[in-house]
C-alpha cells in the first residue's frame, strides 16, 4: 500500500456493536468517536478492492482478533475526513490496509459534532 | 415472625426512592460511592411505619433487617441486587429480637410516566450491555455507574412535552441521549457522571451547536431550547 493516503481514497470503519446502528439501518456518529487509548479512530483503506474482500478483511483481521461478530461497516471518503480538519495515516498492522484517523479536537462536544458530520458523509453497509 | 408488608398501610414516603437518590446523588458524602443503606436511611423517611408508637424510629433502618423490593422492572434490578448482596450475610436465626424488626418495604415507581419508565429501562439495558471494557471491539471504556445514575437523573428531568430520545452508549464511557430526525437534523446530550452535560447538534446543513454546561439539579435551558429548535424544524 502507498505510504501516502490520497484524498481520493475511501476508508471503512467496521462495526461490532449493534448500538452503533440505528433501527433505520444507519450507522451512528458515535461509531467514529476515537478511542480513549490513543485518541484515534481505526479504519481500513478500501480503494481498489471488492465488497467481498472488504468484509473478508473485517472478518479475518478484526472480528476474529477481538472475538466479536462483524455487523457491518460504514465507508467514507478521505476527502470528507480532511474536510473536518482531521488527518489519516497508515498503520499497517494488523493489516497493510489499516489506518488511523487522528487530529481530533480535545473538546468532547466538538468531537461529537465532527462525528455527526462524518456520519452524514458515510455510507453504511450492514450484514 | 412473618414479614409485615407496608404496601397497603404504608405511610407516604418522601419520594420515590430512585428519584430521591438520583436527585441528591451529588451529595458530597456519597460522591465516590453507591448510595448505600445509610443514605437510604437518611432519605427514605417513613413516618411510624407499623404504628408501633413511640418505639418505632422515625427513620427505617434499611441497613438492618429490611427487605427492599423496588417494583420497577429492569431499572430496579440493579438496586435490588445491590441491597440483596448487602443483606446476604445478615441472616436471621431463631426467634430473636432482631426478627421483631423484620418487615418488607415495597417501593413503587409512583409518578413516573410510562415514557420515562421505558427510557429508564432502556438506560439500564445499555448500562448492563456496555459495562465491560471494549464493548464495541475498539477499546471502549465501560459505562460507569456514575454515568448510569447521572443519565437516569437526566431522563427524569426531561420535560414531559419533549420527544423521547434514543439512549446510546459512547466509547468514552459516557451515555448519550440522541434526538435524530435525519441527516443534518440531530441533537445529542451526553453525561459521564461528573456533573457536566456535553451537547452537540446539527440543525440543517449550515446551523450547528456544541458545548458543555454544568449539570446540577436542573436541565440547562440551552438543552431544552435546542431540542425544541430541532423539532421546530421538522
Amino acid at each position: 500500500m502507498d505510504k501516502n493516503i490520497s484524498h481520493s481514497e475511501d476508508l471503512t470503519r467496521y462495526i461490532f456493536n449493534h448500538r452503533y446502528i440505528r433501527s433505520n439501518k444507519t450507522v451512528r456518529w458515535n461509531a467514529f468517536i476515537p478511542n480513549n487509548r490513543d485518541g484515534e479512530t481505526s479504519v481500513y483503506r478500501i480503494t481498489g478492492i471488492s465488497d467481498t474482500e472488504i468484509f473478508d478483511i473485517g472478518e479475518r483481521f478484526v472480528a476474529k482478533a477481538i472475538g466479536k461478530p462483524l455487523l457491518g461497516r460504514t465507508d467514507i471518503g478521505v476527502s470528507k475526513i480532511f474536510k473536518q480538519k482531521l488527518k489519516v495515516r497508515p498503520e499497517p498492522s494488523p493489516h497493510p490496509r489499516h489506518a488511523n484517523i487522528y487530529g481530533w479536537p480535545d473538546e468532547g462536544s466538538e468531537r461529537r459534532l465532527i462525528a455527526m458530520k462524518l456520519e452524514n458523509d458515510s455510507q453504511p453497509h450492514l450484514i | 415472625m412473618q414479614p409485615q408488608s407496608l404496601v397497603e398501610e404504608r405511610k407516604k414516603f418522601e419520594d420515590y426512592l430512585i428519584a430521591k437518590n438520583l436527585t441528591t446523588i451529588e451529595d458530597p458524602e456519597y460522591e465516590d460511592s453507591d448510595p448505600g443503606p445509610k443514605y437510604l436511611e437518611k432519605t427514605c423517611a417513613f413516618i411510624n411505619p407499623e404504628k408501633r408508637g413511640d418505639t418505632t424510629p422515625q427513620l427505617v433502618a434499611l441497613a438492618s433487617l429490611c427487605t427492599v423490593i423496588i417494583r420497577s422492572p429492569n431499572t430496579s434490578k440493579y438496586l435490588e441486587e445491590y441491597y440483596s448482596n448487602f443483606n446476604k450475610e445478615r441472616e436471621i436465626t431463631g426467634d430473636n429480637e432482631a426478627n421483631e424488626d423484620r418487615f418488607e418495604v415495597y417501593l413503587e415507581a409512583k409518578g413516573i410516566s410510562t415514557d420515562i419508565q421505558t427510557m429508564l429501562d432502556q438506560l439500564t439495558q445499555v448500562y448492563q450491555d456496555c459495562s465491560e471494557e471494549s464493548w464495541d471491539g475498539y477499546d471502549a471504556l465501560p459505562i460507569s455507574e456514575k454515568a448510569y445514575f447521572e443519565a437516569a437523573k437526566l431522563i427524569m428531568l426531561l420535560p414531559s412535552h419533549i420527544n423521547k430520545p434514543e439512549i446510546i452508549p459512547e466509547p468514552t464511557g459516557e451515555i448519550a441521549l440522541e434526538w435524530y430526525l435525519g441527516k443534518n437534523f440531530i441533537f445529542v446530550i451526553s453525561v459521564g457522571g461528573n456533573n457536566l452535560i456535553t451537547y452537540a447538534g446539527l440543525f440543517g446543513s449550515t446551523s450547528k451547536t456544541h458545548g458543555t454546561e454544568y449539570f446540577g439539579t436542573k436541565l440547562p435551558s440551552i438543552i431544552v431550547d435546542s431540542i425544541q429548535r430541532l423539532f421546530g424544524m421538522a
